[in-house]
């Protein structure tokens, strides 16, 4: 099983498994994001409270789901990277960065959104979503190292030295913001070990949403990681032809 | 060892701005932020540990980019790298460096500069102490920032996007404490929660460092 999971650390055989799966997994991803969101939208009563606006939570949880899960996904394969030296590893953290910004965006903004008839505010400085925007900002130094050190091999190192260290600093920010007084934001509406979930017409439109933006997620990973991999190998092409000319 | 911290601390001595700008700098923050809130005296008194904690990390981080640069720019760096004295002592030596010359000299100015603030001299002096526990690992993130932003050009711009989430949880705590005391709530836990986190920065972020600065010299 090992042997197996490591064989894709070759490009070659990385390569052909996206082409391999890709149509499916665009397919999958549309599939369940358009039937989610169109159910989510269409299909679901109002709430009596909160009216039509409770339906940004078929945006809002799942990509605020997708903005944590990607950040532990570019750790893990910046451990990988440290420990093994798999290039592809390290490239799929480079890729997944702009697409977890994006998902933490996307919470930010969709949270925003209904707050603004719900708490009357857009922001406020509550737990939860000060440490949010802890995570965005960890998130765009993240994609700056990339941006600013144009040695490939220079800036793999330190991208995963600052995901290593922006790991362990987010963690105790979220620890030291819990300090602050409870704010505004609910607790979790959606877990495996509780009784009280939310109300059952919005949980199979919600589930469906999160398995749609975690094919979505993959699926932009898989492809962006090809991407890199081909633009690494046009660099390296370069250069030797550069080498070779002078 | 002490024959680094020793050099380092007399070139910041001589060179005179080395010392004397991140007092300025504090110095700075503590007297504009009072005049830009107006003479409502009880409102400086709450927001007086932030003002001073804010002051702090500014001045920690005034000028990153010449705590490795200069070693690098004249070679002597590679001469570290290459002797018998391991990188990671070296890159210590210059966090107790940065912290004496800006931690340490804020947390002996720190309760004057409250009094200023309408601060109680108990409050001030817990500031200070406070200041005196969270400094150092301020000066482990500055390192940091100061290591990788010896990569390029745009250096400056990158170790300030580094440090500034980093400083956050140090931040955080470092008010707390300061408010927990002055409310009479118990506030021990989150000197010791700093503290803890300085000790632990100081120990690990040397090799961190290092490893950043191993790669530039790769480069």
């Amino acid at each position: 099983m090992t042997t197996r999971f490591w064989k894709f650390a070759n490009p070659h055989h990385f390569g052909k498994l996206v082409v391999a799966s890709t149509p499916f997994l665009w397919s999958f991803s549309f599939l369940f994001v358009a039937t989610g969101l169109l159910w989510g939208f269409l299909f679901t009563p109002d709430d009596f409270r909160q009216g039509s606006t409770v339906k940004i939570i078929f945006v809002h949880v799942p990509s605020t789901l997708m903005a944590i899960n990607c950040w532990l996904m570019m750790l893990l394969s910046s451990i990988i990277w440290m420990v093994r030296r798999h290039r592809i590893s390290i490239l799929a953290a480079k890729a997944a960065a702009p697409v977890g910004l994006s998902f933490t965006l996307v919470a930010l903004i969709s949270g925003g959104l209904w707050g603004q008839p719900m708490w009357g505010t857009f922001w406020a400085w509550d737990p939860r979503l000060t440490s949010f925007l802890i995570l965005f900002l960890h998130y765009i130094t993240y994609q700056l190292i990339w941006i600013y050190i144009a040695d490939r091999e220079s800036a793999a190192n330190i991208s995963s030295l600052v995901c290593l260290v922006g790991s362990v600093f987010a963690l105790l920010s979220r620890y030291a913001v819990n300090l602050w007084s409870q704010g505004l934001h609910q607790g979790a509406t959606l877990s495996l070990d509780q009784e009280t979930n939310i109300h059952n017409a919005y949980y199979l439109p919600l589930i469906i949403c999160i398995v749609g933006f975690v094919l979505l997620f993959i699926t932009l990973v898989l492809v962006r990681t090809r991407t890199e991999i081909i633009r690494n190998q046009i660099e390296l092409m370069e250069k030797s032809r550069r080498k070779h000319n002078a | 060892m002490l024959t680094l911290i020793a050099r380092d601390l007399r070139a910041n001595f001589r060179t005179g701005s080395g010392i004397w700008l991140p007092l300025t700098m504090f110095l700075t923050i503590v007297v504009l932020i009072p005049i830009g809130i107006g003479p409502d005296v009880d409102l400086h008194a709450t927001i007086a540990p932030a003002i001073l904690w804010i002051g702090v990390v500014f001045s920690v981080f005034l000028f990153l980019d010449r705590i490795f640069s200069p070693d690098l720019e004249d070679g002597f760096l590679d001469r570290i790298a290459a002797s018998d004295l391991p990188l990671e002592k070296y890159v210590w030596c210059k966090i107790i460096v940065l912290w004496i010359s800006s931690g340490l000299l804020l947390t002996i100015l720190t309760p004057f500069l409250g009094l200023f603030l309408n601060l109680p001299l108990p409050v001030g002096l817990m500031c200070s102490s406070s200041i005196l526990a969270g400094s150092p690992a301020l000066a482990a993130i500055g390192c940091l920032g100061g290591g990788i932003g010896t990569f390029n050009r745009h250096g400056n711009l990158l170790q300030t996007v580094i440090v500034l989430p980093l400083s956050i949880p140090i931040l955080i705590f470092g008010t707390k404490s300061v408010i927990a005391y002055s409310n009479g709530e118990p506030y021990l836990t989150w000197i010791l929660q700093l503290s803890g986190i300085s000790l632990a920065s100081i120990a690990i972020f040397p090799f961190l460092i290092s490893y950043a600065l191993k790669t530039v010299l790769e480069e």
